[in-house]
C-alpha cells in the first residue's frame, strides 16, 4: 500500500511534465520556449533546494552560487580542457558538491537563522571572487561557452529540442526528488527536520545527515548550471549573486517546499507571471512581493499546499477539520 | 601621517553609519528574533522622507526628526500587521521582509523615480587641521551615533522595561507567565529598532545620495556587524561596527582596494565558526520553553 | 466510492494542467509581414539597475525611425518602405534578454536588432542574431573582444555584428588628450600625475585598461588604479588613498551615479587639483547645479548635452528630449544608435536589398554623415572610428567643450 501511495503522488507531476513536454505541437513563440527553458534550470536547482529546505528544514541563501560553480565549471572545462556538454555536467555537479560540502560543514555548526546569513554571505563571497579572479574566471566580464550541445549526434541548438532536452532533465530531477522523499533516507531527514535532539538521540548522525542534504542539492544546482551555461553561452558572475539566490529561496517558498509539484510550480509562476500579467515592470514587481507575503503568511505550505488543500477540502465531502487531518496524515508520511 | 589620521576618521565615520544599522538590527533580531531583511529599506525610507521634506522646505532637524516617526510608525503598522504572525516560524518573517524588501523599492521607484536623490548639505564647513580634512557632517553623524548608542544602551541594561526585555529574551513563556507583556515589548523593541534606521537614513541622505536600492547594500553589513558582536548585544555592536569600519577603511586605503566588500563578509563567517554567539557575547534569539 | 479522492485529485490537476499548456501556448505568435513595413528591433534595459543607459537605446532609436517616416520613408527594390520598432524590456535580467532577442529574431522577424548596452547580453544575443544572418548594432566597446578578421568574414561567426562604439583605445585616447588639453590652461601648468578610480565592474575594468594606456602614452605618470567595489557610498578611503600620492588630476570612470557620489566627497577632502569624470554631461552638471573650487573635466559619450561644441548636436538633444526622453546621466549615449538606423537605412538603400549579405557589404563601403561625425565609417573589422567631446568646468563655472580626435594607433603596451 505505501508504495501504491508513492508512486500515486509521482503521478500529478509525471502528467504535469508530459503536458509540458507536449507544448512545442501548439506551435509557441520562441520567447516562451525560450522563457520556459530558463525556468526549467530553475526548477533543476529547485529540486535540490527542496531537498534541503523542504525535507531537512535548513534554509539556504546561497543556492544560486552553487548554480554559479556548475556553470563556471562547465565554462572552464570547455575553454580549458575542450570538455563537452555530457561530459561536464558530472564533473560541474561534483564541483558543486564539493563546494556544498566546504560550505556546509562551517555553516552547519551555527544554529538556524545564522545559517542562513552564513549562506548569504558565502554566496556573496563567491561573487567576488569570481569579479577579482582575473583572465581564469573572466572578471566581471565573465566567460563564454562555445560549442553546441549534441545528443546522439542530433544538434540540440534548435530552441524546440533543447526546451525537450530541459524537459527530461527536469523529470529526471522530479523522480531524484521524490526518491529521495520516499526513501529512508527522505525519513531521516525528515526526522532531523521535525526535531533535532529527538533524532540525535535515536542514534541518527544529525551533522553528517545535513551536510548530506547540503551536498545533495548542490548536485542538483551543479546539472542546472550546465544546463544554464550552454543554453546562455555567456555567464557573468552577477548571475549567480545574492539577489538570484534570494530569488530561487522565494520560488521553493512560493511554489512550496515539500510537495513535489512545488518546484514545478514555484519556477513556472515567477518565471511567467511577468509575462501574463504584461504589468509596468514597477509595478509587477510590487504585485509580486505583495503577492510573496500573502502566500507566506497565509499559505505557508506554499501555493500547491495551499491547492491541495483546498481540492481535498472540495473534494472529501468531509467537514473541513477531518480533510486537513488527512491531508496532515499524508503529509506527515512525506 | 595625517593620511594616517584621515584614514582613521574616514574608518569612524564608516563605522558610525553601520552602526547605527546594526544597533536597529540586533535589537530586533536579537530581542525578539525577526530577522527583518528589510531593514536596509526602512533606512532607504527615512532618508526618501528627509529628501521629501527638506524639498518642501522644511529644515534638515525637523526632516530628521519626521524621518524617525515616519519609519517608527511603520515599523508599528507592520509589526502589528505582518511580523507579529511570524513569531512562531521566524523563517517566514524572514521571507516576509524579503517581499517586503522588494515592495518598498519598487513603491518609491513608483512614485519617485529610481534616480540618486541628495540633499544639500546641513553643514558645509570643512576643518583642515594639519593637513586632515575633517567635514563638520561627518562629526555630527558620529556625534549622534554616540548619543544615541549611550541612550539606547541605557534603556536596555539600566531600566526596568530593559530588564523586563531581557527577561522576555531568556524564557518568553515564563516571562510571559510573570506578567510581563511579552508581545508589547516585542513591538515597542521593533518600533524603536525602525525609528533608528529612520534616523540612520536621515543621517545617510546628509552624507551621501541614496537610490531606492541603497538599502539592500547596506543591510548585510549591518546584519554581519550585529552577529559579530553578538545579537542583542548594544556595546558588541558599536565594537565590531568600529571594527568593520577601521577595516574596511584601512583594506580600501591600503590594500587590495577590490576585496572591500569581502572583509565583513570574511570576518562575519570566521566570528561565526570561532565564537558563535559573537565576539561580546549575545543570544541567540529568543527561546520559547519548548 | 468510484472515484478516490486521489483519482479526483488526479482529474483535477490534469484539468489544470491542460488549460494552462493551451493558455501558454497562446503565446504563439505567428509573424505576419505587413507590406511596405519593416521592422526593426531593440533589446535594452527598460527597467532594473541599467535603466539609466538602457532607456536611451529605444528613445535614440524611436527619434530615427520617426525621422524617416516622417520624411516619406525610403526606397528599395523600387518600393517604399517605412521602419517600425519593436522594443523589448531586458529587464536587466540575461534570460530576459535572450527570450526577446529569440522573439524579435524568431517570432516578429525583424532586420536588424540594437542593443543592448549591457555588454554580456550583447555577447549572448549575438550567439542568436548571428546565425540567423541578423544585423546586429551594439554600443558595447568591449566587443572588439569578438570582432576580429576571423570572425568578421563572410561566413564568419559574427559577419552580421557592428560596433557603433570607437574601438576602446580610441576613445581613450581621444578622452586622455581631451582631458589633459582643456585642464592645463585650467590649472596654469603641466599636470604631470594622474590617479584613476574606477568601478570593480566588467566595464570599469575593461575600460581602465586602456584610458590607463592611453594616460601613459600622454606621458603622464599613473601611481595607482583604484578599484571600488560598484555600490560604494562612502568613498573617503579610497579618495584619501589617491589623496596621499598628490595627484594633479583624480580620474573617475564608470559610473555616471557613483561618480556623482563620489565628487562633493573628493571636493571635501581636497584629494587633488583638478578632477575628471567620465561620461558626466555638462547637462547634468548644470541641472544638479553642481561646482566646484577646481578644474573638472567631463567626457561624453560621444558627443554631450547642454553644452556641446558640434552644431548638430544641439538640434539633436533638442528633438530627443522633446519626444519626451528624460535628462539623464548618459542621455548621450542615444547618439550610439540613432545614428546607425540612419546609417542601416542608407545602406539597404545602396544595396537595393534587404539581403544581410549586400547590407554588410553596403555598410562597409558607405561614409554616412551623421550627428556623431560628418564622417562615420566601419573598419574591416566591423568598428566605427569618430572623435569624442571632452568639456571642463572652470571654477567659476564656465563650461567650454572640444572634440577630440582619436590617435590613429594604439599606444604601444
Amino acid at each position: 500500500m505505501k508504495t501504491g501511495n508513492a508512486l500515486r503522488s509521482l503521478l500529478p507531476v509525471l502528467v504535469i511534465l508530459a503536458l509540458i513536454a507536449a507544448v512545442p505541437l501548439f506551435s509557441p513563440s520562441n520567447r516562451f520556449l525560450s522563457l520556459a527553458i530558463s525556468a526549467g534550470t530553475n526548477v533543476i536547482a529547485l529540486y535540490g533546494l527542496s531537498v534541503l529546505f523542504g525535507q531537512t528544514g535548513i534554509l539556504s541563501m546561497g543556492h544560486a552560487a552553487l548554480v554559479g560553480v556548475g556553470a563556471y565549471a562547465a565554462a572552464i572545462l570547455a575553454r580549458d580542457f575542450g570538455v563537452g556538454f555530457w561530459t561536464a555536467l558530472p564533473v560541474a555537479a561534483l564541483a558543486s558538491a564539493v563546494f556544498a560540502m566546504i560550505v556546509g560543514i562551517p555553516s552547519l555548526r551555527v544554529g538556524g537563522h545564522h545559517f542562513v546569513i552564513m549562506t548569504f554571505a558565502f554566496g556573496q563571497l563567491l561573487a567576488i571572487v569570481l569579479t577579482n579572479g582575473g583572465d581564469y574566471t573572466g572578471a566581471a566580464t565573465g566567460l563564454d561557452i562555445a560549442g553546441p550541445v549534441t545528443l546522439f549526434g542530433a544538434d540540440m541548438s534548435d530552441l524546440t529540442r533543447y526546451y525537450l532536452m530541459v524537459v527530461a532533465f527536469v523529470t529526471a530531477a522530479a523522480v531524484a526528488s521524490w526518491a529521495i522523499i520516499h526513501s529512508s533516507y527522505g525519513r531521516t531527514l525528515r526526522a532531523i527536520r521535525e526535531n533535532e535532539k529527538l533524532a540525535a538521540s535515536l542514534g541518527i548522525n544529525v551533522g553528517r545527515h545535513k551536510i548530506g542534504a547540503f551536498v545533495v542539492s548542490g548536485v542538483f544546482a551543479g546539472i542546472s548550471g550546465v544546463l544554464l551555461a550552454y543554453f546562455l553561452g555567456h555567464i557573468s558572475p552577477s548571475q549567480f549573486s545574492s539577489f538570484p539566490s534570494i530569488y530561487l529561496a522565494l520560488m521553493v517558498m512560493i511554489g512550496g517546499a515539500r510537495l513535489i509539484e512545488g518546484p514545478l510550480a514555484g519556477g513556472i509562476l515567477v518565471a511567467f507571471l511577468p509575462e501574463v500579467l504584461n504589468l509596468d515592470p514597477v509595478q509587477s514587481r510590487i504585485v509580486y512581493g505583495v503577492c510573496l507575503i500573502a502566500v507566506i503568511m497565509l499559505l505557508p505550505d506554499g501555493l500547491i499546499g495551499g491547492i491541495v488543500r483546498a481540492l481535498r477540502v472540495a473534494f472529501s465531502g468531509k467537514p473541513k477539520q477531518e480533510a486537513e487531518c488527512d491531508g496532515a496524515a499524508s503529509e506527515a508520511r512525506q | 601621517m595625517d593620511i594616517f589620521i584621515q584614514q582613521i576618521l574616514n574608518g569612524l565615520s564608516i563605522a558610525s553609519v553601520i552602526t547605527l544599522i546594526a544597533i536597529g538590527v540586533t535589537l530586533i533580531f536579537g530581542l525578539t528574533g525577526i530577522i527583518n531583511f528589510a531593514h536596509g529599506e526602512f533606512l532607504m525610507i527615512g532618508g526618501i522622507v528627509t529628501w521629501l521634506a527638506v524639498s518642501a522646505g522644511l529644515g534638515f532637524p525637523i526632516a530628521v526628526v519626521l524621518a524617525i516617526l515616519a519609519v517608527g510608525l511603520m515599523g508599528y503598522i507592520l509589526e502589528r500587521g505582518l511580523f507579529r504572525f511570524t513569531l512562531e516560524r521566524p523563517t517566514n518573517g524572514f521571507i516576509v521582509s524579503l517581499g517586503l524588501i522588494v515592495v518598498l523599492q519598487h513603491v518609491v521607484v513608483l512614485f519617485w523615480n529610481p534616480n540618486q536623490k541628495s540633499i544639500p548639505r546641513p553643514l558645509t564647513t570643512v576643518w583642515e587641521v594639519g593637513g586632515v580634512r575633517i567635514a563638520s557632517v561627518r562629526v555630527m553623524v558620529i556625534l549622534i551615533t554616540i548619543a544615541v548608542v549611550a541612550l539606547s544602551f541605557r534603556m536596555i541594561t539600566a531600566s526596568r522595561y530593559g530588564r523586563a526585555l531581557r527577561a522576555s529574551v531568556e524564557d518568553r513563556d515564563t516571562a510571559a507567565l510573570m506578567g510581563i507583556p511579552v508581545r508589547r515589548y516585542i513591538t515597542g523593541v521593533f518600533v524603536l529598532g525602525s525609528a533608528l534606521a529612520g534616523l540612520g537614513g536621515a543621517l545617510l541622505i546628509a552624507l551621501f545620495p541614496i537610490t531606492p536600492f541603497t538599502g539592500g547594500t547596506m543591510v548585510m553589513k549591518g546584519f554581519a556587524v550585529a552577529l559579530i558582536g553578538g545579537l542583542g548585544n548594544i556595546y558588541g555592536a558599536v565594537a565590531a561596527g568600529l571594527i568593520l569600519g577601521i577595516v574596511e577603511g584601512f583594506s580600501a586605503g591600503y590594500g587590495f582596494s577590490q576585496w572591500t566588500d569581502a572583509y565583513s563578509f570574511v570576518l562575519m563567517i570566521l566570528v561565526l565558526i570561532v565564537r558563535p554567539h559573537g565576539l561580546f557575547g549575545g543570544t541567540s534569539g529568543p527561546r520559547m520553553a519548548s | 466510492m468510484i472515484w478516490s479522492r486521489e483519482d479526483l485529485k488526479l482529474k483535477t490537476v490534469l484539468k489544470l494542467a491542460a488549460s494552462a499548456a493551451l493558455c501558454l501556448g497562446a503565446f504563439a505568435h505567428p509573424a505576419f509581414a505587413e507590406d511596405n513595413i519593416v521592422k526593426i528591433g531593440v533589446v535594452a534595459a527598460e527597467s532594473g539597475s541599467f535603466v539609466s543607459a538602457g532607456h536611451t537605446l529605444p528613445a535614440g532609436v524611436g527619434l530615427a525611425v520617426k525621422q524617416i517616416n516622417d520624411a516619406g520613408g525610403f526606397k528599395v527594390g523600387g518600393k517604399t518602405y517605412k521602419l517600425e520598432m519593436v522594443k523589448r524590456d531586458d529587464r536587466t535580467d540575461i534570460a530576459t534578454a535572450i527570450a526577446a532577442t529569440q522573439e524579435l529574431v524568431r517570432d516578429v522577424k525583424v532586420q536588424a536588432i540594437f542593443g543592448s548596452e549591457t555588454h554580456d547580453f550583447t555577447l549572448a544575443m549575438a550567439k542568436i542574431t548571428q546565425p540567423a544572418k541578423i544585423i546586429h548594432f551594439a554600443g558595447n566597446s568591449t566587443l572588439a573582444k569578438i570582432l576580429n578578421p576571423d570572425s568578421v568574414k563572410p561566413g564568419g561567426e559574427d559577419h552580421y555584428l557592428f560596433q557603433s562604439e570607437p574601438q576602446e583605445f580610441q576613445r581613450s585616447g581621444s578622452t586622455a588628450r581631451g582631458v589633459l588639453s582643456l585642464l592645463e590652461p585650467l590649472l596654469g601648468f603641466k599636470p604631470k600625475k594622474s590617479v584613476m578610480i574606477v568601478g570593480n565592474d566588467a566595464t570599469g575594468q575593461f575600460l581602465s585598461s586602456y584610458y590607463y594606456k592611453a594616460l601613459k602614452a600622454e606621458g603622464q605618470d599613473v601611481p595607482d588604479i583604484i578599484f571600488y567595489p560598484p555600490d560604494t557610498t562612502d568613498f573617503s578611503p579610497f579618495l584619501t588613498r589617491a589623496k596621499s600620492l598628490n595627484p594633479d588630476i583624480i580620474h573617475f570612470w564608470y559610473n555616471g551615479d557613483s561618480t556623482l557620489t563620489a565628487l562633493p566627497q573628493a571636493l571635501e577632502l581636497g584629494a587633488a587639483k583638478s578632477y575628471f569624470l567620465f561620461g558626466v554631461d555638462p547637462g547634468i552638471w548644470k541641472e544638479k547645479q553642481l561646482s566646484a573650487d577646481v578644474p573638472v573635466a567631463m567626457s561624453c559619450v560621444p558627443v554631450c548635452w547642454g553644452e556641446s561644441s558640434n552644431p548638430k548636436a544641439k538640434a539633436y538633444f533638442d528633438a530627443y528630449f522633446a519626444a519626451g526622453a528624460p535628462h539623464g546621466v548618459t542621455s548621450s549615449v542615444s547618439l550610439l544608435y540613432h545614428d546607425y538606423v540612419h546609417f542601416l537605412v542608407e545602406a539597404w538603400q545602396k544595396a537595393d536589398s534587404f539581403d544581410p549579405d549586400k547590407t554588410v557589404e553596403a555598410l562597409l563601403s558607405l561614409h554616412h554623415q551623421g550627428v556623431v561625425s560628418d564622417d562615420l565609417t566601419f573598419n574591416p573589422t566591423h568598428q566605427v572610428t569618430h572623435a569624442t567631446e571632452v568639456c571642463a568646468a572652470a571654477p567659476g563655472g564656465a563650461i567650454s567643450c572640444a572634440m577630440q580626435q582619436p590617435p590613429a594607433e594604439a599606444p604601444k603596451s
